[in-house]
């Protein structure tokens, strides 16, 4: 706080400030904070999303293995990578740039720990209402742990195995608040007390917006990053399908995969409004960065009585229904349909090469039966592992802190607010001091557990304290840092209780996983029995544009794709080719969907319907970054004209009758 | 294995004895004189070995003006079904039969599903306690015999009837298949409930273990001492001074403890 006050100080000095008018000018800029803040103090009362109008999910046809939703949130973090995560989340701050003399701030490092925090609270939310809304056991949580190492940087794991069950739709959320604590009660994005900045980014399978790389909705300043991932990703499966190298296991949250970047260009991602005429548009639903007020009555009473959730109201109800929207326009077979085959190919890839050519034959209905039966089996152990989480969280010892900290940080925002309309500048300093006290007063803990967990403690004591210190009279930050200090100790280990838990759960649910896995396997390899139909492995595709040294998993004559299947090919520029469909003498023949990635470009352009000779012949459907898609009619991959969208051969990703059957009459 | 055999051929002879009567069971209404157990087994079965029988297959076995078509089985005791002989040396009464069943299941099919569900209805506990697995092992038995004796009639030979028999075994790979996959269903369920059993409970202990290590009285005393200290009065010295003992108690013990190094 004392060196945000000196910079201040310094830059007023700059402008010619007589230097014995000290004392006057500290209390002009507190004046002047207090009051330019006290319209700013306030969030906005509800989310963009909260006046959508509610939908039941519709039910569609899809596989027992997939679920609906994965949500993934950051819920720790390893002392290594603590550092470079408090430098990344100042130096990528969002809202204005933040001086560099508070990077090393305690305060910065607390803001960012209580992000992780407070991520990790809140996420319960969306979690508990969309599991209210989905089906049974479709909604699957995804904590992650933030690491560091030499060679990937600042990253995010998952700790469970959730993102291995294939889903519809993956949603990445955390709130955000500006590192900067002097500028806490000013305009940027902040989480403190009532006020809750989320930001979310919705992805679904490639194929559901191939021109955008299957990224459905992000909060503006992660998309970018966002985009950088997408294609990351989907680069590093083509090269794995290709040539067989290993995949990168980096799946790091979008939230973190933006603060690792450094300086690098805003991209021109197409971009459309949530409420939009355009929604045709192939584009990136923006969700705007929101400082959304919650309820604060129910914010006050919160640590008794939390069973009206202030955040649901505000912001996790509109959220959600927009979630069941997008669910009710996705074709669920379609998006899952990678995602299934990648859950196959760990445990059987036969079966996975197989699944390719989307065969009838009931030698593969009955396997493809028996392995979807399992990983349904690994949903419905993993949704068991996320209903934990949420009551552990939640519900428990660590939900109860997080409200008292919550409420706690409410009395002190409503504190300052009375006093911002009195213009009271005595106590205004106080107020002002506070919040940074609030923040920073307690030196970092040292064991992985509490480094996490001290922030959310700090804060509940803190602040608490603090707001009565108001009541009578203001020591000076040395006698709170002095306090705060003696008691950082006793608040560490409270919180730590939470921190080990998750890590205990990371481990026994681990291992309790394992164990089910090998179980399970060994029941599926004594049951399944062998295919009648079978995939080369070592198949040729080919494309006039791209040459013949593309790879087919699918129907194979006389080493070239001839059927179903799935092709890939990348030319000497590095350009890519992804084909699904039918094929005949290597090349794309008949009906299919083709995404083309130029090198260098942002965005895909996508063809489905017809193909003959490796290129669009007949009605296709065109999607481009930025555009309606539209239909149009092709000869020898020349657009000859508008297309009749009735006569378009649609891709379709269904499999034939896996779902189970009975035998009662 | 010899048990296995002995229950799918007594199984198979009662099959057998089933198409045996059909031919004298005009109507559904003609079991009702038997329990309701067998009865649900018998209309099962029925439908069972008819699945995947499309007209082609059936009318090509016995012309349907036929008059005769429970003669061949009428001359024979049920007994002689339940031996595998039978089914070798007799395939013309195999073929009647079988055109029989068929032909009563396709006809009589609304009427056997009605009554399958009324029965159902009536008898919720007694009909959860159905075998069904052992009757679908039973119908496959019978379906691949059908499917045999066609193939040995020559019958076969015409290219649209091995069309439709190849679609009739195929029905019979698949009801086999679905019987092992409901076994397999049954058995990863019990997997999946005991590990989420088992981890659970390893979570809850870990869970109570802390909440007796950490009391939330402790946390609150620390509450306490804060706003003490910070709403100081005349007696502040003395108690913070005891207050201040306890805090500090709490930081070595805390910081003693190896999980915080």
């Amino acid at each position: 706080m004392e060196n945000a006050l000196s910079k201040k100080f310094e830059v007023r000095m700059k402008t010619g400030f007589q230097h014995g008018l000290f004392v006057m000018i500290l209390l002009a800029g507190v004046v002047a904070v207090v009051s330019g803040c006290a319209g700013t103090a306030t969030g906005r009362d509800t989310s963009v999303y909260s006046s959508l109008k509610a939908e039941q999910v519709s039910d569609q046809k899809s596989s027992e293995a997939s679920a609906m939703v994965v949500i993934r949130y950051p819920a720790m973090i390893n002392t290594n990578a603590e550092n470079l995560y408090v430098s990344s989340f100042a130096i990528n701050a969002i809202g204005g740039e933040v001086p560099y003399g508070v990077y090393g701030n305690r305060q910065t490092s607390r803001v960012a720990q209580s992000i992780i925090e407070k991520s990790s609270y809140f996420a319960m939310s969306l979690y508990h209402e969309l599991k209210g809304v989905l089906p049974e056991g479709s909604v699957l949580l995804s904590p992650h742990i933030i690491e560091w190492d030499k060679e990937r940087n600042l990253y995010s794991r998952p700790i469970l195995g959730s993102e291995q069950i294939p889903s519809v739709l993956t949603i990445d959320f955390n709130i955000y608040s500006f590192p900067d604590v002097n500028e806490l009660m000013d305009a940027p994005p902040v989480t403190f007390g009532d006020l809750v900045t989320p930001m979310i980014v919705v992805k679904s399978s490639r194929w559901i917006q191939p021109s955008l790389g299957g990224l459905l909705i992000s909060s503006p300043p992660l998309v970018s990053s966002a985009w950088r991932q997408a294609r990351k990703e989907a680069d590093s499966s083509f090269r794995s399908r290709l040539d067989d190298t290993p995949q990168d296991p980096d799946s790091s949250l979008e939230f973190i995969s933006f603060l690792r970047e450094r300086d690098q260009t805003e991209l021109a991602v197409p971009l459309k409004g949530a409420g939009d005429g355009n929604q045709q548009m192939a584009a990136i639903e923006q969700y705007s960065l929101e400082k959304i007020q919650m309820n604060g009555e129910l914010i006050a009473t919160l640590p008794k009585d939390y069973t009206v959730d202030p955040f649901v109201q505000a912001f996790v109800k509109g959220a959600s229904t927009r979630i069941v929207d997008m669910l009710n326009s996705i074709d669920h077979e379609k998006a899952t349909f990678f995602a299934r085959q990648a859950a196959l190919e760990r445990f059987d890839p036969e079966l996975a090469n197989v699944f390719f050519i989307q065969s009838g034959d009931e030698s593969v209905r009955a396997r493809l039966q028996l392995a979807e039966a399992l990983v349904g089996a690994e949903r419905e152990f993993l949704a068991a592992q996320s209903d934990s989480i949420y009551d552990g969280t939640y519900i428990g010892n660590y939900g109860a802190k997080m409200r008292n900290i919550i409420a706690a940080e409410y009395r002190t925002l409503e504190e300052r607010r009375q006093l911002a309309r009195k213009q009271n500048i005595t106590t205004a300093v106080a107020v002002i001091a506070l919040a940074g006290a609030v923040y920073g007063a307690v030196a970092s803990a040292a064991s992985t557990a509490a480094a996490v967990t001290t922030s959310g403690a700090l804060l509940a004591g803190s602040g608490w304290a603090l707001h009565e210190t108001l009541e009578t009279k203001t020591e000076s930050n040395e006698v709170n840092r002095y306090f705060l200090a003696r008691m950082a100790p006793a608040f560490d280990r409270q919180m730590s209780v939470q921190m080990e838990w998750l890590e205990s759960k990371e481990v026994i649910t681990a291992r309790g996983f394992a164990e089910f896995r090998n179980k399970t396997l060994s029941l599926y390899q004594s049951r399944v029995r062998s295919m009648q139909v079978s995939a080369n492995e070592q198949c040729r595709f080919e494309n006039p544009g791209f040459g013949a040294s593309g790879r087919w998993y699918g129907t194979c004559s006389n080493g070239v794709a001839s059927g179903r299947g799935y092709g890939l090919i990348m030319n000497a520029r590095g350009d890519s080719l992804e084909f699904i469909g039918d094929a005949q003498k290597g090349l794309a023949s008949g009906a299919g969907g083709m995404i083309i990635q130029r090198r260098g470009q942002i965005g895909a352009t996508y063809y489905e319907g017809g193909f003959k000779n490796g290129v669009p012949d007949g009605v296709v459907r065109i999607e481009e970054p930025g555009q309606i898609p539209r239909t149009r009619l092709y000869k020898a991959g020349v657009d000859i004209g508008k297309g009749d969208a009735a006569s378009l051969q649609s891709l379709n990703f269904a499999m034939n009758s896996v779902a189970s059957g009975s035998l009662t009459p | 294995m010899i048990r296995w055999l002995t229950r799918n051929l007594l199984t198979l002879g009662l099959l057998l004895a089933a198409v045996s009567s059909a031919h004298a069971v005009t109507s559904v209404d003609e079991l009702s004189d038997l329990p309701p157990g067998e009865q649900y087994r018998q209309l099962s079965l029925i439908l069972l070995i008819s699945g995947g029988a499309d007209p082609v297959l059936t009318d090509a076995l016995i012309p349907e003006d036929d008059s005769d078509q429970g003669g061949a089985i009428s001359q024979l005791s049920p007994d002689d079904y339940k031996t595998p002989l039978i089914r070798i040396v007799d395939q013309e009464s195999m073929l009647s039969g079988a055109a029989f069943l068929l032909r009563f299941a396709r006809e009589s099919n609304t009427e056997i599903e009605a009554s399958l569900a009324a029965i159902n209805a009536s008898n919720p506990v007694l009909i959860s306690m159905v075998d069904m697995n052992a009757i679908t092992e039973d119908a496959i038995i019978i379906r691949n015999a059908i499917a045999d004796a066609i193939s040995y009639s020559g019958l076969a030979e015409d290219e649209q009837l091995a069309l439709s028999l190849q679609d009739y075994r195929t029905q019979t790979i698949r009801i086999r298949n679905i019987m092992e996959f409901e076994l397999f269903d049954e058995e990863l369920e019990r997997l999946t409930d005991e590990a989420i059993l088992s981890v659970g409970g390893k979570l809850d202990a870990y869970q109570r273990m802390f909440d007796q290590e950490v009391g939330s009285k402790e946390l609150d005393r620390q509450f306490d001492a804060a706003k003490y200290i910070f709403n100081r009065t005349e007696k502040f010295d003395e108690k913070a001074g005891l207050l201040t003992e306890e805090i500090m108690k709490n930081v070595i013990l805390s910081q003693s403890n190896p999980n915080n190094p």
